[in-house]
Formats: structure tokens, sequence, C-alpha cells
């Protein structure tokens, strides 16, 4: 297992490599003059001549990548063009909310959808599957955007509840956990929605299977036939495709940072690309590259641990 | 095969719904824009934030514009960034797959090493940036969503194609001396058709909610144009004093999403018949 995971560990390096490599290419490639941008354009061209060659923007490709990447290597991914300050510390300042939002929402998504995929799975096909499905299929329907500005419209606005905006510190904390729960709640059922309607497939397939006939024939209770035979069958599945929504979930975080004002990275990379401070939005795109790339690894891993067949070389 | 699958989609009165609402869209794109009671863009300064009445079904925005023939009007560009979106993934996504499943070998792990690479970056976030390179617009929202999306249709038919190309009569057509060209596309394109079909047809609605998504961060439509995220980007400043601004457009979307998922889910199992449980 341990080699298995040094080589993963490696083959995100070059992994990395390429996307860096892509971001300053495009970047690089991009028309208008990013200096002229920055400072208006009627600023004199002495004042965009020295930004410029402040920036590096004066030197030729290579050149700008190289120094870029003798710099990430140490840890240093640049400098803000617009704020001038270094990206990597901007972006640690921020990344602890961006994982607590998103933390919550995988954790509570994951485990609130095996409950709702195993009765819709278990009551195929009657009222209770086709509510559970079509709850689904709606809710998967409404855009994030949207879903959160309505939410804040009702629970915030109208009933006053929660607050509608900002984070207040940690989760821990006496007010944290209160300006967490409308924007987790719009991650955390979207993830559910979109977990339940493929887990309840893959649940369906489980039960139909020969082993499971032969556990109701020989006349186990329902609850042993499902929780201990086939849930456990169908979690290799499920983390599937928990795993393959990792992306989604983090797209889905940038834009729910920005409808409720959390400072996250997710509402960093949308201020940086606006603003367009692409070396800032380079460096959180690695970030969430990396992020991925972890959590792939981290759904390997747990292969392992539900199927005791599994083994890593 | 066809009059089989049809026969399953006229069954399936969920699909039936699905494609009857995005078919009203479609009526609404082309005709709607004919029949609404206001000028989109023509503002109004003694009906700022009307709340919904029988002059203004939806209420009016900030410049007293009609929200309803804004979201008439709003159709036209959902479902243009949509197909056009989408029409620029499925063409780069298929060549793509097309020739990294047929070619094998350095050509398809070149494709299929940039493909991961790229599926690393989250699809919304890499939209984004390339959205922000290009600067705002429409045109270059449709540009950013076709340069992100096509990497699933790659993996998708490569797939299809590395199965296909072990068939008697491929081997056969290599042996008399076609063409790779011409096995690629007259005996092995036509046979992804079905799978590209549905993919296609369920990549819509996310085309339309990514660039409604880029549109609300301020990337998209620019003013004054009547699109749906730019409408809910000036909705949420007003929740306030002016609900229904951000409300009804919203709607709009969900609905035509609606739409294209229950339909994409029906022809999903029209296609698949192994596949016998619809989820609804």
């Amino acid at each position: 297992m341990v080699s298995y995971l040094m080589r993963r560990v490696l083959v995100l390096l070059p992994l990395l490599l390429g996307i860096s490599l892509l971001l300053s290419a495009l970047i690089y490639i991009i028309p208008g003059d990013p200096a002229r941008v920055i400072l208006g354009p009627d600023a004199r061209e002495e004042a965009v001549q020295r930004l410029r060659e402040r920036l590096d923007l004066d030197k030729p490709f290579y050149e700008r990548y190289g120094m870029w990447l003798l710099g990430a290597l140490r840890g240093d991914l640049g400098r803000s063009w617009k704020r001038n300050e270094p990206v990597a510390k901007m972006i640690a300042d921020r990344i602890p909310a961006s994982l607590e939002l998103a933390f919550v929402a995988a954790i509570l998504g994951f485990a609130l959808h095996i409950p709702i995929s195993v009765i819709a799975a278990v009551k195929r096909n009657s009222i209770v599957d086709n509510a559970i499905m079509f709850g689904a299929f709606f809710w998967i329907s409404m855009p994030d955007f949207w879903l959160g500005i309505m939410i804040i419209l009702l629970v915030a606005v109208k009933l006053r509840l929660f607050p509608i905006s900002g984070r207040s510190g940690p989760l821990w904390t006496a007010d944290g956990w209160r300006y967490l729960v409308l924007p987790a709640f719009v991650l955390t059922t979207r993830l559910v929605a979109t977990l339940s309607r493929l887990t309840r497939i893959k649940m369906i397939e489980v039960l139909e299977q020969d082993y499971i006939r032969t556990a109701w024939s020989k006349g186990l209770s329902g609850r042993k036939v499902v929780l201990k035979h086939a849930l456990r069958n169908t979690m290799i599945p499920a983390i599937t495709v928990f795993g393959l929504q990792i992306p989604r979930l983090i797209g889905a975080t940038v834009i729910i940072e920005t409808v409720f004002a959390w400072p996250g990275i997710g509402k960093l990379l949308v201020d940086a690309v606006l603003s367009r401070d692409f070396p800032l939005a380079q460096g959180i795109m690695l970030v969430f590259a990396v992020v991925v790339v972890v959590v792939n690894l981290l759904v390997d891993v747990a292969y392992a641990y539900v199927d005791p067949r599994i083994h890593y070389e | 095969m066809r009059s089989r699958v049809v026969r399953s989609l006229l069954k399936n009165r969920i699909a039936m719904g699905g494609g009857a609402i995005v078919i009203c869209y479609v009526m609404l794109a082309i005709i709607g824009p004919y029949i609404v009671p206001y000028d989109p863009l023509q503002q109004n300064y003694s009906e700022l934030l009307v709340a919904p009445s029988r002059a203004h079904w939806m209420g009016t925005d900030t410049y007293g514009r009609d929200v309803l023939s804004r979201v008439v009007y709003g159709t036209r560009y959902a479902l243009l960034v949509g197909v056009a979106a989408v029409t620029i993934q499925t063409l780069v996504g298929v060549t793509l797959g097309l020739i990294a499943g047929y070619c094998g070998g350095i050509v398809d792990t070149i494709i299929m090493r940039f493909t991961d690479m790229m599926l690393a970056i989250p699809t919304l976030v890499l939209a984004l940036v390339i959205a922000g390179l290009l600067g705002a617009g429409l045109r270059n929202v449709i540009i950013a969503i076709g340069m992100v999306g096509w990497r699933e249709y790659t993996r998708l038919i490569r797939g299809e194609v590395l199965s296909l190309k072990q068939e008697s009569y491929i081997e056969a057509a290599r042996a008399i001396g076609v063409p790779g060209v011409r096995i690629v596309l007259h005996h092995i394109l036509p046979n992804v058709i079905s799978t590209l079909a549905v993919y296609v047809t369920l990549c819509i609605p996310s085309a339309i909610i990514w660039a409604a998504a880029l549109s609300y961060l301020g990337l998209g439509a620019q003013p004054p144009t009547p699109e749906w995220g730019a409408m809910l980007a000036d909705g949420r400043q007003i929740l306030r004093q002016a609900w229904w601004v951000g409300t009804f457009p919203g709607l709009g979307i969900m609905l035509m999403v609606l739409g294209f998922n229950f339909f994409g889910d029906g022809l999903t199992y029209a296609l698949n018949p192994k596949l016998t449980d619809s989820g609804l």
C-alpha cells in the first residue's frame, strides 16, 4: 500500500507540471496587455512599461515560466498582480474557509445519501421511490446559484433564521456554524440528490444478485440482507461515484462562496479572474488540481478499506 | 432498432413530458420575441421595481424593464449557448476520442494523458478562467464551455471505439485495405451515434447552467442583454426589495434543465434496454 501511495504521489508531480504549463501558456497567448488592463486605458505608456517590467511581462514565455517554476519549487507561487502580495500567502489565508465548507458538505452529502438511496432501492418503483427520484431530479435541475439565492430569500430574508452572507469564524466558534448552515445546505443537498440517483441504481443491481436471493431464501431479516450484505457491496461504486463528484463539488463551492460572500479561495478565484490577476488565478487552479488528485487517492485508499480483497502493490 | 427506441420513448410519460417542455422552450425562443408585451430593453423610470401585477406579470427590474419580456427573450440566449457550446464540445471531443481509440499507441497515450490532466481541473473552474482570459461576452462563454466540456466526450468515445475496433467487420475492412479514415467515418462513427445522442442531450442542460453561472459571475452576457444568469446577478443585489427579479429567471433555467434531464434520462433507457429501471 505504501509503495502504491508513493507512486500515486509521484504521478502528481508531472500532472501539476503539465497543468501549470498549460495555464501559463493560456495566460501568455491571451490577447490584450495585462499591464494596460490593470492600469486602465488612460495610463501613460511609461507607467505601463514599468509595470510590464515589474511583472516580467516583457520577457519571453520560456523565461517567465522557468522563473515561475523555480519559485514554485520553493513554495513561491508568485505575486498577485493586483495586490502585490504573495499568492501562496493569500491562498493559505483563505483556504481554511473553503476546506471547512467543502468538507462539511462532502461528509454530510455522502452520509445522508446512503439511507436515501437504500430506501429508494428497497422500495423500488413504489410511490416512495418515485417521490425520492423525482425530488432528486428536481433538485439537480436547479442551478446552484439560484438555489442559493432562493434559500437566502426564504430563510435569511423572510424568516431571518440565519445570516445572509459572510463568515464570522471557524465552525466550532459560537457564531461560526450559523454562517455555515446556508451555504453548506445548498452544497450538501445538491450532492445528496446527485449521489442518491446513482447509488440507488448500484444498490438495485446488487439486490438482484444471486447471493442476495440466497440470503432472502435463507430467511434472513430484511435489515440484515440490506444493511449487512447489499450495502457493503454497494459501497465501492458509491465511493467511486462520490470521488467523481468532487470536481463538481469544487466548482459548486466557487459559485456558492460568491453567492454567500464566503471568504474562501473560490471567491478569491472569481475576484482574481474578474480583475485579470492571473498569477493568483493560476495558483488557485493548481490548488484545486491537487485537491482533486488527493481526493482520488483517498478514494482508492477507501476501496481497500471497504473491500478486503483489494490489495495495492 | 429505431422503432423500438421510439416506442420505448413514447411509453415513458416522464420522458415525453421532458420532451414537451423542451419543445415549448424552443417554440418560445422562436415566436416569443414577437409576442412579448414589452420591449425587453426598454427602460421605464416610472415603473421601477414594480411587483408582479396584471400589467407586468413578473414585475419590473431596477430600470423599469418588464421581467417577463426579458425572461422570454432570455430563452434564445440559453438555447443558443447550450447548443453552440455542446456542438464545440462534441466536435472536439469526438474527433479526439476517435483518433485516440482507433490509432492507439503513442497517439492514444498523448491524447488521454492530456485529457486526464485537463480532467484534474474542475469544469466550472477551468471555464471561469478561460472565459476570464478571453474577456466577458456570450461568445467567449460559448468558447470557454466548449473548450472544457470535450474531455468527457473524448473518454466516452474512445471507450466505444476500443470495443468496436475488435468487431469482425472492422477487421474485415482493414483486411481488404479500406483506409483508416474511411473505417472510422463510415463504420465506427455511425455505431457510436446512439451513445453520443444520449450524452449530448444530458450535456446541454449542464452547458446552460454553466453559461448562466459565468454570466452570474459577470463574465457572460453584458448589460443590457436579457440573459438569465446576468438577470440573476441583478436580482441577488436587490433580494430584499424585489424577490421577483431573481426568482423568475432561475425558474426559467430550472424548467428548461428539468425538461432536458427528463428527456435525456428516457432516451438513455430507450437506447439501453438492459437498464430496465427508469428511476422515475
